[in-house]
C-alpha cells in the first residue's frame, strides 16, 4: 500500500505539472470564450476539474489555488477568499472520477450537481461574512432578491449559489468529460488518474 | 523584502479579525499609503499603478453597496433614516462598515503585495525558501502559458468560425460552440503537457535534492516585529474570548 | 554506443507493436541516421532509447533489449538517462522548461540540474552558446527570439549538459537550406565527441552526414548499413522516402570517371577516400 507521501508524488510527476499549470491558465483564460461567446456560465473551475479528473486530487487543489492567487495578483485579491472553494472542487471532482462517475454522462451530470451544491455551501459563508452579501456582480441581484423574501444575508447568499453553481458545475463537467473520452488511450494512459477512467474489463 | 511583505499580509489579515473596526481603519489607510509607494518597489509600475487605483475604486463602491444592501435588509434594531419606502438600519450600518473594512484591508494588503513583487521573484523566493519544486515550476509555467494561451484561444476561434461554427448565432447555437472551442483547446493542453513533460525529464527535472540550491536570507527586524504583532493579536483575541 | 536487440513496444495490451523487432548498433562517435516515413516508429525509437518511453509510458509492452553507452537494460531503460542522453525534440518551443525567461537563464536551468552552478556552469553556457554562433543572444528573452534562433537555442540547451548520446528528432523538418546546411556543420563539428543519432523522413541530410543509414518502417527495420550500400539500393526505397534525386546521382557517379571532379565530391560525401 503506498503512502501518502508516495501517492502524492505519483499525483503530481510526469505530465502532471504542465497540465496543472494548463489548468491554472486555462481557469483564469477561459472567461475569454465565454464572454466572446456571450454565454453567462463563468467554467473558472474547468482546469482544476480537468486536473482532478487525470491526476488525482491534490494537484487540483493546488491548481485551484493557485489560479486564484494568480487572479489576486493580476488586481482581483478578492478571489483568494474562495481557494477553499476551489479546494474543495478538486477533492470532490478526484472522488467521483476515481469512483468511476467520470465514465458515465448520467453520472457526470449528477456528479456537477451535487458539485455545485458543495460550492454553493462552501461560498455562502464567504459571500455573506467576508463580502456583506455582494460582489459587484451579476449575481448580486439574486442575493437581493432573496434578502427582499426576508432571508438574511447568509441564506440568500446560499440561494444564490444553489441557482446559479449546479449549472455552472454541470457545464464544467460535462466538457471535461466530453474531451476526456476523445484522447488517445496512448495519451490517457500516461496520466495517474486515467485507470479510473478506462472501462473496467 | 519579499518575507517581510508576506509578514506584512498576515499581520493584516490577523488584525482584519482580531482587532476592532476602529483599529482596522487605521490600518486599512496605512495600506492605502504603502500602495501610494508601489512605483518604489517595481520598474513597470505604470501597470501596477493602474490596476492599484482601478482596485481603490471598486473597493469604494463595493463598500458602500455593502453598507447600504445591509443597512437596507438589516431590519432589527434602531432606524437611522426611514424614507417612508426605505429605512436604513443603524445594525445593518454597523455590519456593512464592519465587513468592508476588514474586506478592504485584507484585499489592499493582498494587493499590494502582489503589485510589488514580480511572481517570477516570488517563485525564486518560495524555492530559496525550500517549497516543494511542484509549487515554483506551476507556478513559473502558468505564467508562461497565461501569456500563450490566449492567442491560442483566439486561434481555435476563427478556425472554428471558419469551419461554420454558429458563434455568432443564437443561444442554443453559441452554447454548442462552446465545446467545439474549449474541447480543441482542453485536448491540445493535455497533449502539450505530454511533451513538455518529456522535455523537462530529459533536461533532468526535477532536479536532485542534493542539486537544490537553497540559500535562505534570515528574517528582517520588520519582519520578526510583524510576526511579534500577529501572535500578539491572536493571543491578545484567545485572552479575551476566556 | 547505441544498439538495440530483437526490440518490440506497443503502447499497450492488445495494440498492435509499433516497432517490431529491429536489431542495429551505432558505433561511438559516429553519426546514423534512422531514416523512414510518418508513422515508422522513429519518434518511438528514440523515446525508448532516452529512456522517456519506459518512465512515463507504464502500459508499454516490450520486449528485447537496448544497450546505451555500455549499459544493457532489458527490455528498455525505465529512467531518462540525463545527462548522458540529450534529446532534441521536433517542436523547438516544447524543448524550452518555461522557467527561465532569458537565454542564459534556459541554459543554467539544465546546468542547475546537475548541480552545475557559479563560474564551471558561466563557462559551460558559453561553450555551447559559442557553439552555435549564440553569444550575442545570451542576455536575450526567450520571447523575443526568431524561429530560427529558437532552434539553435534549444539544441544549445542540450549540448550544454554535454551528452555522450545526442538523439535529435528530425532536426530538420521546418528550417530552410541555409539553416539545415549550419546543422549540417554543427553535427559534423559533434562526430567524434558524441555519438549522434537522428530521424528524418528525407536522405538528404543523411548522404551528407551519417556514417550509417538505418531505414525503418511500420517498426520493421529494412536496412541497416553504409551510405554507400544505401545510394546503391536508394530505388527499393521509394516507395517510403522522397529518393527521387540520388538514384540520378548514382547514374552520374557510375557514368563518371573515377578522378572525375563529381566521382570525387561523391566520395567525400560519402566517406570513402
Amino acid at each position: 500500500m503506498p503512502t501518502f507521501r508516495e501517492r502524492l508524488r505519483l499525483e503530481m510527476s510526469g505530465p502532471a505539472i504542465p497540465l496543472m499549470a494548463f489548468g491554472v491558465a486555462i481557469n483564469l483564460t477561459v472567461g475569454q470564450v465565454t464572454s466572446a461567446l456571450k454565454i453567462p456560465v463563468y467554467l473558472d473551475s474547468i482546469g482544476t476539474v480537468l486536473v482532478a479528473v487525470l491526476c488525482g486530487p491534490w494537484a487540483a487543489a493546488l491548481t485551484g489555488s493557485l489560479a486564484n492567487i494568480l487572479a489576486s495578483s493580476f488586481g482581483n485579491p478578492a478571489t483568494m477568499f474562495f481557494i477553499p472553494v476551489v479546494v474543495a472542487i478538486g477533492l470532490w471532482t478526484a472522488f467521483i472520477a476515481r469512483h468511476g462517475w467520470f465514465r458515465s454522462l448520467p453520472l457526470v451530470v449528477v456528479g456537477g450537481v451535487l458539485q455545485g451544491i458543495i460550492a454553493a455551501l462552501l461560498s455562502a459563508p464567504i459571500s455573506a461574512y467576508v463580502f456583506g452579501g455582494t460582489m459587484l456582480s451579476g449575481t448580486d441581484f439574486l442575493v437581493i432578491f432573496f434578502r427582499s423574501l426576508g432571508n438574511d444575508v447568509f441564506w440568500s447568499a446560499l440561494y444564490q449559489g444553489l441557482t446559479s453553481d449546479p449549472i455552472d458545475k454541470v457545464v464544467t463537467y460535462v466538457i471535461v468529460f466530453l474531451t476526456v473520452r476523445r484522447l488517445p488511450q496512448r495519451i490517457l494512459t500516461r496520466f495517474p488518474g486515467s485507470r479510473s477512467l478506462l472501462d473496467p474489463q | 523584502m519579499i518575507a517581510t511583505k508576506l509578514s506584512f499580509v498576515l499581520f493584516c489579515w490577523t488584525a482584519a479579525f482580531a482587532l476592532p473596526t476602529t483599529v482596522q481603519v487605521v490600518f486599512m489607510h496605512a495600506t492605502f499609503v504603502l500602495g501610494r509607494f508601489l512605483p518604489l518597489f517595481r520598474p513597470s509600475s505604470a501597470q501596477a499603478r493602474r490596476l492599484y487605483v482601478r482596485f481603490l475604486l471598486y473597493a469604494g463602491l463595493l463598500s458602500a453597496a455593502v453598507i447600504i444592501l445591509n443597512a437596507l435588509f438589516v431590519r432589527n434594531g434602531e432606524i437611522l433614516l426611514d424614507l417612508g419606502v426605505v429605512q436604513f438600519s443603524r445594525e445593518g450600518v454597523e455590519f456593512g462598515l464592519r465587513v468592508s473594512v476588514r474586506l478592504v484591508l485584507m484585499s489592499t494588503a493582498v494587493l499590494v503585495f502582489f503589485l510589488s513583487t514580480p511572481l517570477r521573484d516570488l517563485a525564486v523566493f518560495l524555492d530559496s525558501a525550500g517549497a516543494p519544486a511542484v509549487l515554483t515550476s506551476v507556478l513559473l509555467l502558468s505564467l508562461e502559458f497565461l501569456e500563450r494561451l490566449p492567442q491560442r484561444i483566439e486561434q481555435i476561434f476563427t478556425a472554428q468560425e471558419a469551419r461554420g461554427a454558429p458563434v455568432r448565432a443564437g443561444f442554443i447555437g453559441r452554447f454548442r460552440s462552446l465545446f467545439s472551442i474549449l474541447g480543441p483547446l482542453i485536448l491540445s493542453s493535455i497533449v502539450e503537457s505530454v511533451e513538455r513533460s518529456h522535455a523537462l525529464a530529459l533536461k533532468g527535472f526535477p532536479a536532485p535534492p542534493e542539486h537544490r540550491i537553497r540559500t535562505r536570507q534570515p528574517l528582517t527586524i520588520p519582519a520578526w516585529s510583524l510576526i511579534a504583532g500577529v501572535v500578539a493579536m491572536i493571543g491578545w483575541k484567545l485572552w479575551e474570548s476566556f | 554506443m547505441i544498439a538495440c536487440r530483437s526490440l518490440h513496444v506497443a503502447y499497450g495490451t492488445g495494440q498492435p507493436d509499433v516497432l517490431c523487432g529491429p536489431s542495429f548498433t551505432v558505433p561511438s562517435g559516429s553519426i546514423c541516421a534512422l531514416l523512414g516515413p510518418t508513422g515508422a516508429g522513429k519518434s518511438t525509437l528514440l523515446h525508448t532509447l532516452s529512456g522517456t518511453l519506459g518512465m512515463f509510458h507504464h502500459a508499454a509492452q516490450c520486449s528485447g533489449s537496448v544497450i546505451v553507452n555500455e549499459e544493457t537494460f532489458v527490455p528498455v531503460p525505465r529512467r531518462v538517462l540525463f545527462p548522458a542522453v540529450g534529446m532534441l525534440m521536433q517542436e523547438p518551443h516544447l524543448q524550452f522548461s518555461g522557467m527561465a525567461e532569458t537565454v542564459e537563464g534556459e541554459l543554467k536551468w539544465t546546468l542547475d540540474n546537475l548541480g552545475i552552478v557559479g563560474g564551471a556552469a558561466q563557462k559551460q553556457i558559453s561553450v555551447a552558446l559559442d557553439r552555435f554562433g549564440c553569444s550575442a543572444l545570451r542576455a536575450r528573452t526567450l520571447r523575443s527570439l526568431s524561429g530560427g534562433e529558437l532552434h539553435r537555442i534549444a539544441f544549445a540547451s542540450v549540448l550544454v549538459a554535454r551528452p555522450s548520446l545526442l538523439l535529435l528528432d528530425e532536426p530538420v523538418a521546418s528550417l530552410d537550406q541555409n539553416a539545415r546546411a549550419q546543422v549540417a556543420r554543427l553535427l559534423d563539428s559533434l562526430r567524434g565527441e558524441a555519438t549522434i543519432l537522428f530521424t528524418d523522413s528525407d536522405p538528404d541530410l543523411a548522404m551528407r552526414l551519417a556514417d550509417r543509414i538505418i531505414v525503418l518502417d511500420s517498426g520493421t527495420l529494412r536496412l541497416d548499413a553504409s551510405r554507400k550500400t544505401f545510394l546503391d539500393t536508394v530505388d527499393a526505397f521509394g516507395d517510403i522516402l522522397t529518393v527521387t534525386t540520388w538514384p540520378r546521382v548514382r547514374e552520374r557517379f557510375a557514368a563518371s570517371g573515377p578522378s572525375s571532379p563529381t566521382a570525387r565530391r561523391l566520395r567525400r560525401t560519402l566517406g570513402q577516400t
